[in-house]
């Protein structure tokens, strides 16, 4: 079953000078449970996708579907609270502790009680920040942050992680790392994940199909189903099928060297 | 390791310290060896005295001066934070007002003085008033900046999480504004301060600056130099307890 869909998606943004076209005849589906990446160069719109899906932001035309809700002009609260948005930068609130930044949505929504605080105490525990938990973001290393990031989309317990270039931001090292993890925590819970990123490898590594966006209009070129097999390490890398889906995506973006563009 | 910390440390507040007493010291030997007479200048040592031996005529005026700079710093500061949120709540009124802020800053608000005495009169009130007049603008301006730079990402994440606007506003716009908030009050207790000596001087022979200008018309001048000490004492220790506010506040930010 598809959990998201969006049909013909259309998004454009007026401004007094120029009309862009943002979003063009986006169609996209991603089956409950998996892991569906949106790769494409800076600018492609492809975060602009899941905040439409998110409901930040509306579309101009076309259609948005969540487990076969069709988004009206008010979309439900209970919908939008399906999801968790996990942020390009940590996007952490200083003032706040890491334990209180993680449970911040679901002092929001209003899940109270001890189920909920032991359930920060698990992420805590899984995102290995239990030791600093009480210390603020400026006293906490980059990885640790972006990790805090991630566990904070999944304190309202989502069925649907969005991720926005969520280690975008990180060293190649670090990235694969956090990217081995989610697909640890993704195992373990089984959340329906959007992951976009501008890095084909971490598409093909995350994801069993990749939607591979090109730029101006924002535009799907090509889904890709990527057929290997979870759970994953970091040995897949060497996979002739791995490499084969890397190079295709990569060419069909073009010659540029993505990881420059940014 | 540790003691290496505290003799730094002790350093830290001997320092500053040890500046203050050289610079009076300082003060002390030129006034003593260039012979300067007493009714142009008072040497620290006399100054003291004179403000020991003076302190219950001193006092009361200090008290005043105190009194009309706090009244009026906390309303100015109040209005400001008030006007610069309901300001920014609204694109078009933050379009409309944000060009006209500058000027209240920019204007001298002393000069409305002697009209607030003409319809209100000789006593505290004015000052205060001309305190608030005065501190309000450039904290309703820091204010405004605060509220305006709050960042996408922080008002996306609550529109992720179907907040409502006055959970944005409680949990993420008053404290991602703070800071700016902080240094718009620091920047008012120099106006705060300036303002209330000022408006003594127009208006009234109470407080401070009345004061100074009352001894040195009769070359008082020990008497002169001990207000100013005290109001170099009031106007660094407003700002360090804003300060110590300040940093107590947005502790670990």
């Amino acid at each position: 079953m598809d959990k998201i869909v969006l049909k013909d998606v259309n998004m454009i943004f007026k401004t007094k000078r120029q009309t862009i076209h943002a979003l063009k005849d986006i169609s996209i589906n991603v089956p409950e449970k998996s892991i569906v990446s949106i790769v494409g160069p800076s600018g492609c719109g492809k975060s602009t996708i899941i905040r439409l899906i998110c409901n930040i932001i509306e579309p101009t035309s076309g259609d948005i579907y969540v487990d076969e809700y069709r988004y009206e002009k008010e979309v439900s609260k209970s919908t939008i609270r399906k999801m968790g948005f996990i942020f390009q930068r940590p996007n952490l609130l200083p003032w706040l502790t890491l334990r209180e930044n993680i449970e911040f949505p679901q002092k929001i929504v209003g899940h109270k009680g001890k189920e909920w605080k032991e359930y920060v105490d698990e992420l805590l525990e899984i995102g290995r920040l239990t030791k600093c938990a009480d210390l603020r973001p400026s006293a906490l290393s980059g990885g640790m942050l972006q990790r805090a990031g991630v566990l904070r989309g999944m304190a309202n317990k989502p069925e649907i992680l969005l991720m926005d270039e969520p280690f975008g931001a990180l060293d190649d090292l670090l990235r694969e790392q956090l990217d081995l993890e989610t697909l640890d925590i993704w195992r373990k819970l089984n959340q329906t994940i959007i992951f976009i990123t501008h890095n084909v490898r971490e598409a093909v590594l995350m994801s069993s199909k990749v939607y591979v966006m090109t730029t101006a209009p924002g535009r799907i070129l090509e889904e890709v189903d990527i057929d290997l097999p979870y759970p994953r390490d970091l040995t897949i890398l060497t996979d002739p099928k791995f490499i084969g889906y890397d190079q295709r995506i990569t060419s069909l973006i073009g010659e540029l060297d993505l990881t420059k563009i940014k | 390791m540790a003691e290496k910390n505290v003799t730094r440390r002790a350093l830290g507040i001997m320092a500053p310290i040890l500046v203050f007493v050289l610079v009076l010291g300082l003060f002390e030997f030129l006034v003593v060896t260039l012979e300067m007479p007493t009714w142009l200048i008072s040497k620290p040592s006399d100054t003291f005295k004179t403000l020991v031996a003076n302190f219950s005529d001193i006092w009361p005026n200090t008290l005043i001066t105190i009194e009309e700079i706090l009244i009026g710093y906390v309303i100015g500061v109040t209005t400001g934070i008030v006007l610069a949120l309901i300001f920014t709540s609204n694109r078009f009124l933050d379009k409309a007002i944000s060009p006209y802020v500058i000027f209240l800053i920019v204007t001298p608000q002393i000069i409305m003085v002697p009209l607030l005495m003409l319809w209100m009169g000789f006593g505290i009130k004015v000052k205060i008033l001309a305190v608030a007049l005065s501190s309000f603008p450039i904290n309703m301006m820091s204010t405004m900046t605060g509220v305006r730079s709050v960042s996408a990402d922080r008002y996306e994440l609550m529109k992720s999480l179907r907040a409502t606007k006055l959970q944005t506003f409680f949990k993420v716009l008053i404290p991602s504004a703070l800071p700016n908030v902080f240094t718009g009050m620091r920047l008012a207790t120099i106006f705060a301060t300036t303002s209330a000596v000022g408006a003594e001087l127009i208006s009234g022979n109470i407080g401070v600056g009345p004061q100074i200008a009352y001894h040195t018309e009769f070359m008082m001048v020990d008497i002169s130099f001990a207000y100013v000490y005290v109001m170099l004492f009031i106007s660094v220790m407003f700002y360090m307890l804003i300060n110590g506010i300040e940093s107590l506040v947005l502790r670990g930010r």
